[in-house]
């Protein structure tokens, strides 16, 4: 599920966009704040100087229009007194000018110094000043005016006019009123105003903060509280230079605004508006506070809706990650089961979106080495596949299969390719499922082979019970035809005798054909055991080519036998060794013509095991051959070449495929060469067990042709069967026993306990008897009570043939086992060993 | 299910803000009427604008408090420099009936006239005065009545440049024959030694000279009652005090050739202090608590000392004075009106304005030593010293601030000392006589 690494990567990168964008907002949000608040505080701050210096311009207005009238009225007054020379009239038309005038005091002097009207000692605190005197001589046109405190200590302003033909007036208008009069207060109630003269000398106080006269410039009140020296300079220069404007200074523990502008008069005083500038911005500080409720009510929306959009974002990221992984997870289930691997690709881009991780398992190839889009070196099976799936764009579902050889997992493969187009949204997309149909493929050829197969086998099997029936009706034949012939010459001794020998040449063969199938039969079921005793190689080769001389000498044929071996003492299953070259050299008999050559070479190879002695046999005859063809089946089981010489031959075709299954249970192998009409060899190679002890063999020959006498000896037969009975009661009695007989193994045991010791002297048991099979009565006799219980000889005589046959014999308490059919030598042998 | 409804939630809340936020003001078009405001009754304070202004900034943070805090009376401040006259306007506006004084500050050397025309309230009721230290007490007491309450104390002394001292291989005098030494090295360096003014510039170093030895005394108590009934002259005390202004004068340590009208025109203050402060001058006479006017001329703190007036033969002398002299207009049509401001002022007031870092001695009970700039501590621990000359003895029958002040004017154009003593004496006289025993 690479494509799942693919969505973390997108998921971690949209994270950190969104992140980032977050903080932009932010940082954006809080710079156009910052700079709104800024813009509304410029602006508020500009509106209120606006206000301020209008404010500051109306009073100065104001101011001068008092000044200016009294002055005026002043003069009227001095023109009036000018015309009139009678002291009296004099006072009468001051008296008139006070009662609608609002001058403080107002003192006249005639042109002698003396008072007229008034008191002009009392008019200022340390009278007249002598400079105002002196600017009061120029004239009577103008009037002369200037600050001056009265004897309270009161600031006023003095007039001075001369009165045309002498004397003069001394008029005063309290600087309480006049400020009364362009107001105390401004900007509401929180400013007021300074009349100072251009070098900053207060002229004018203001009511309420006049404490501030302690410093008698406004540069010194400026300076004394921690103002920079060189702003307060530069507002220094522009009050002297009669400017107009406004600027912020600290003093009275605050910052103040400064609104000032000159008064237009001649005087060349300023008036100067303070305002504390909290109370200027106080609105302006309510508008920003506003704002900035406002802006952080917007930005905290925005913020929200953000918030929840990520929020709403990573939810489905996270539920997107969640079915992806739960998806991931069914696809990798599915992926680990299946031997499909599945492919999504982009139509428009042409990149594989999705490739299931089995594609390693499967394919060879990692998924992610399909994803990665780099450019590939080779030009192998990955390429191929990428290839189809580039070309095969069907427009709706197809499939084919592909034979393609895997370079990374070095194998051909077979591959079922099904391409299916689908919609993802708008994006057309291709699914490709990829399965490895190889074993698939390769089973299906082997059901095929399989059915083939069984069908020939199937064939082989009816050929087989053909030939059976030919080649057991064969023997049967000559033992009943010799039978009956015998039996109609019973007088004929020398007939009936060479009847009985063909009888016993046909049961004989008839015993062959019957061991054959049974030794098939039980290597097929798997129950073939090999026995293993030692023998005498040499001999045993010796042994082989005597029993065939006969055959040789009957089709005229050539035998010779190369021995080449160094060890000849060996241990093995010397019966199935036997069978082997039995096999062989009888199929070499049987395909060879008369007059045909057969030979057997032996030679040793090289040890390959320790203990062991690695041999090869080869027989080769110069007879008919085989087809290549039937080279191949030769050592299936039943199966034997067509033809009329073959047809003509006798035998099971279990040979070679019982031959062949020797020759592999013993360890070794067996190969064919041959060629119609050219003769064929058999080569088997097998290692047999070295051992030290040699010669046992020949011992045991030589009891085996010793003839047993068993005069006044008693068996006890058990034996079910009437006819098997009879024989073994004759063949028995023959050699002089007396044989008694019971026909189930309980009457045995019964007949066995119930007599003395010493009454039997063995006891041949049948092993499948009814009531009581042959394992269970030699068990019970065997734990009989009787004395003879431990020690008397049981042979079991049965159609069981088989080792494990033999073992389960001996494992019941019994003493040996002969097979059937029964072959009085054979008894008596086992007799022999086992009493 | 449950993040959906916390999305839904906060943004309902934030909706119904924003809507909030956005209700609540009227039609702006709408008629408004303006608030009729109550007329106040204001109250003048009438206070001399001198020097840095000690009565001024005393009070000024308690009357914009008061101002702020009450709906009915109002103060407004007045005042000009006493140079201007201010003892003058201050009786002329008492005599007017009060209405541009109802509470003022006065001068030591005008309580004695004041008291005498039954302007003071007596304040020994306020709660405040108990809180006093004992100091600051006799400097609130005239007669039987408290006149004042000294929200903090001062003292006169003499602040000593001691760069420039260093820079002559001086050191700060201790005694008269130290200080002199020390006019003549300067003088002689082309330095002008004394910082000059109208006012306290002379006082100072006369008034120590001549009157320490009153108050020095053993005998002061009856020194003073003979000074009260005339059986002894001030004269005879205050001779030794012209003899060193003469010095002082005649020897150029004020300057060359000065004039009484040209010094009766320069203002105590600013100009004395930059001038200090620049090294044009190495001695100059303030109360303490200049300091920070004097650091505040120039760049940092300033490398000076403030001692008492080395003019004794034996030592220096210091001049205790109250900070603030606020009284209340006994005579005022807002009397009532005032007593009330005046106790606001130093009785809720009180600890603001004695634990504020002024620099001056606190008037209250217990050592505020700590407050005290260490470059003045030697003038405050002479300041509290016995044999102190305080700036106005309100137990003699005439004054001395003043007419000192006026008499070194005179000896500035050539009276000499024992003309002026001569002349004291008879003021001496005149004003037992007018102010009775």
């Amino acid at each position: 599920m690479k494509n799942a690494d693919k969505n973390i990567k997108k998921y971690r990168s949209g994270k950190l966009v969104l992140m980032i964008a977050a903080i932009i907002f932010v940082v954006l949000a809080a710079g156009i704040s910052t700079n709104l608040v800024g813009r509304i505080r410029e602006r508020v701050r500009s509106t209120s100087v606006q206000v301020i210096s209008e404010l500051t311009d109306n009073k100065a207005k104001v101011l001068v229009d008092i000044l200016n009238e009294a002055e005026d009225d002043l003069l009227v007054l001095s023109r009036y007194l000018g015309e009139e020379k009678e002291t009296v009239r004099q006072v009468q038309i001051i008296d008139q000018f006070q009662a609608t005038h609002s001058l403080e005091a107002l003192a006249v002097q005639d042109a002698n110094g003396n008072d007229i009207y008034g008191n002009v000692d009392e008019m200022c605190m340390n009278g007249i000043p002598e400079e105002f005197d002196e600017a009061l001589d120029v004239g009577p046109l103008e009037a002369v005016w200037d600050t001056a405190l009265d004897l309270s200590g009161r600031r006023m302003v003095l007039f001075g006019v001369s009165i045309p033909g002498g004397g003069c007036i001394y008029g005063a208008l309290g600087a309480e009123s006049l400020e009364n009069a362009y107001g105390e207060t401004t900007y509401v109630d929180e400013g007021y105003s300074y009349i100072v003269k251009k070098d900053g000398d207060i002229v004018l106080p203001p009511v309420r903060y006049s404490y501030e006269q302690i410093y008698m410039n406004i540069e010194n009140l400026l300076k004394a509280n921690g103002n920079e020296k060189e702003k307060v300079n530069a507002f220094m220069k522009s009050l002297n230079s009669g400017d107009t404007g406004s600027v912020v200074f600290s003093f009275d523990g605050n910052e103040q605004l400064i609104c000032f502008e000159p008064l237009a008069l001649d005087k060349a005083w300023q008036i100067i508006t303070v305002v504390p500038l909290a109370a200027v911005e106080a609105d302006g500080h309510q508008i920003i506070r506003m704002s900035v409720y406002m802006a952080v009510c917007i930005v905290a929306a925005l913020a929200l809706v953000l918030i929840c959009g990520i929020a709403f974002f990573f939810f489905n990221q996270r539920k997107q990650k969640e079915n992806d992984k739960f998806l991931r997870r069914i696809y990798q289930a599915i992926s680990e089961n299946i031997d499909t691997v599945i492919f999504i690709l982009d139509d428009a881009s042409s990149t594989l979106d999705y490739v299931f991780e089995n594609s390693q398992r499967i394919l060879g190839i990692g998924a992610e080495e399909f994803i990665d889009q780099v450019e590939r070196i080779d030009h192998g099976f990955q390429v191929k596949l990428e290839e189809l799936m580039q070309m095969e764009r069907p427009k709706k579902w197809a499939e084919r299969e592909l034979q393609v050889y895997n370079d990374r997992m070095n194998q051909d493969m077979r591959l079922k390719v099904i391409s299916c187009p689908f919609y993802l949204g708008d994006s057309r997309k291709y699914i490709f499922s990829v399965t490895d149909v190889t074993e698939e493929y390769k089973s299906r050829e082997n059901i095929i082979a399989a059915v083939t197969a069984a069908e020939q086998a199937n064939a082989a099997k009816s050929q087989f019970l053909a030939n059976m029936s030919h080649d057991i009706r064969t023997p049967m034949n000559g033992i009943v035809g010799m039978t009956s012939i015998a039996m109609m010459n019973l007088d004929d001794r020398d007939r009936v005798e060479d009847c009985l020998k063909k009888i016993d040449l046909s049961s004989k063969m008839l015993l062959g054909l019957i061991n054959d199938v049974l030794d098939m039969s039980k290597i097929e079921s798997g129950k073939l055991v090999l026995s293993r005793e030692p023998f005498d190689l040499k001999d045993f080769l010796d042994n082989i080519e005597t029993v065939f001389q006969n055959q040789f000498h009957a089709k005229n044929q050539e035998f010779s036998m190369q021995v080449q071996i160094e060890h000849r003492e060996l241990s093995g299953d010397k019966t199935r060794l036997n069978q082997i070259f039995v096999n062989l050299l009888s199929n070499a008999v049987k395909f060879t013509p008369e007059n045909g050559k057969i030979t057997l070479l032996v030679q040793e190879l090289g040890q390959r095991h320790t203990g062991f002695a690695a041999y090869r046999f080869q027989v080769t005859d110069t007879g008919i051959g085989m087809e290549p063809e039937f080279l191949k089946r030769i050592f299936d089981p039943f199966e034997r070449a067509d033809g009329g010489i073959v047809n003509r031959t006798e035998g099971t075709g279990l040979g070679m495929a019982i031959t062949k299954n020797l020759v592999t249970a013993m360890g070794g192998q067996i190969s064919v060469e041959s060629k119609p009409g050219q003769g064929t060899t058999f080569c088997v190679e097998m290692e047999l067990a070295s051992q030290d002890t040699s010669r046992l063999e020949s011992s045991s020959i030589k009891e085996d042709q010793q003839y047993y006498d068993y005069s006044a000896k008693r068996f006890l037969l058990a034996e079910d069967n009437e006819l098997n009975r009879e024989i073994a009661v004759e063949l028995l009695g023959s050699r002089g026993a007396i044989v008694e007989w019971t026909e189930n193994g309980k009457e045995a045991v019964d007949r066995f306990v119930s007599r003395q010791e010493g009454y039997y002297d063995a006891i041949l048991m049948d092993i499948q008897m009814p009531v009581m099979n042959g394992y269970e009565a030699a068990q019970a006799i065997r734990a009989s009570d009787h004395p003879q219980a431990a020690s008397i000889p049981i042979i079991a005589m049965t159609a069981n043939a088989y080792v494990e046959d033999v073992k389960a014999a001996k494992d019941a308490g019994m003493n040996g086992h002969v097979a059937k059919p029964i072959d009085i030598d054979q008894i008596s042998r086992a007799l022999s060993e086992a009493m | 299910m449950k993040r959906r409804g916390m999305c839904f939630t906060a943004v309902t809340v934030l909706v119904s803000m924003l809507l909030g936020g956005c209700k609540g003001s009227s039609d702006p078009d709408s008629l408004k009427i303006k608030e009729t405001k109550k007329e106040k009754t204001v109250l003048t304070m009438f206070l001399p604008m001198d020097g840095t202004g000690q009565a001024v900034s005393t009070y000024r943070n308690a009357i914009a408090d008061y101002n702020k805090t009450q709906e009915e009376v109002e103060i407004r401040v007045d005042g000009i420099p006493t140079a201007d006259g201010y003892n003058e306007a201050l009786e002329r506006r008492l005599k007017e009936g009060g209405e541009g004084a109802d509470l003022f500050v006065v001068n030591a050397d005008s309580v004695k006239g004041l008291y005498e025309d039954g302007y003071f309230m007596d304040l020994s009721d306020l709660s405040v005065y108990d809180q006093l230290n004992e100091n600051a007490k006799m400097q609130s007491k005239i007669g039987d009545i408290v006149y004042t309450i000294p929200l903090q104390m001062t003292a006169y002394g003499l602040y000593v440049n001691v760069e420039i001292l260093k820079e002559f291989g001086l050191e700060v005098p201790q005694n008269r024959e130290e200080f002199l030494h020390c006019c003549q090295v300067l003088k002689d360096g082309g330095i002008t030694p004394i910082s000059l003014n109208r006012w306290y510039a002379l006082t100072t170093y006369t008034m120590g000279a001549g009157l320490a030895p009153i108050y020095q005394a053993e005998n002061k108590d009856e020194i003073i009652a003979g000074l009260n009934d005339g059986s002894v002259k001030i004269g005879d005390y205050m001779v030794e005090g012209f003899r060193l202004f003469q010095e002082l004068v005649q020897k150029g340590y004020y300057g060359d050739n000065i004039t009484a009208a040209e010094t009766d025109k320069i203002r105590a203050g600013i100009q004395g202090i930059e001038k200090f402060r620049n090294g044009e001058n190495a001695f100059l006479a303030s109360p303490l608590g200049t300091e920070k006017g004097i650091d505040d001329a120039g760049d940092g703190k300033m490398d000076f000392v403030q001692i008492g007036f080395p003019v004794l033969s034996d030592g220096s002398v210091s001049i205790p004075s109250a900070g603030a002299r606020l009284c209340v207009n006994a005579k005022g049509k807002h009397s009532k009106e005032a007593y009330a401001a005046a106790e606001y002022l130093t009785t809720v007031k009180f600890q603001d304005l004695a634990n504020s870092e002024s620099g001056y001695p606190s008037a209250a009970v217990g050592d505020k030593k700590d407050e005290i700039d260490e470059r003045c501590m030697s003038l405050y621990e002479k300041s509290i010293e016995q044999g102190q000359v305080p700036i106005e003895d309100m137990s003699l029958h005439f004054t001395y601030w003043d007419t000192i002040r006026e008499l070194c004017l005179k000896v500035i154009d050539g009276m000499t000392p024992e003309e002026a003593a001569e002349e004291y004496n008879q003021i001496q006289a005149a004003q037992i006589e007018e102010n009775g025993p």
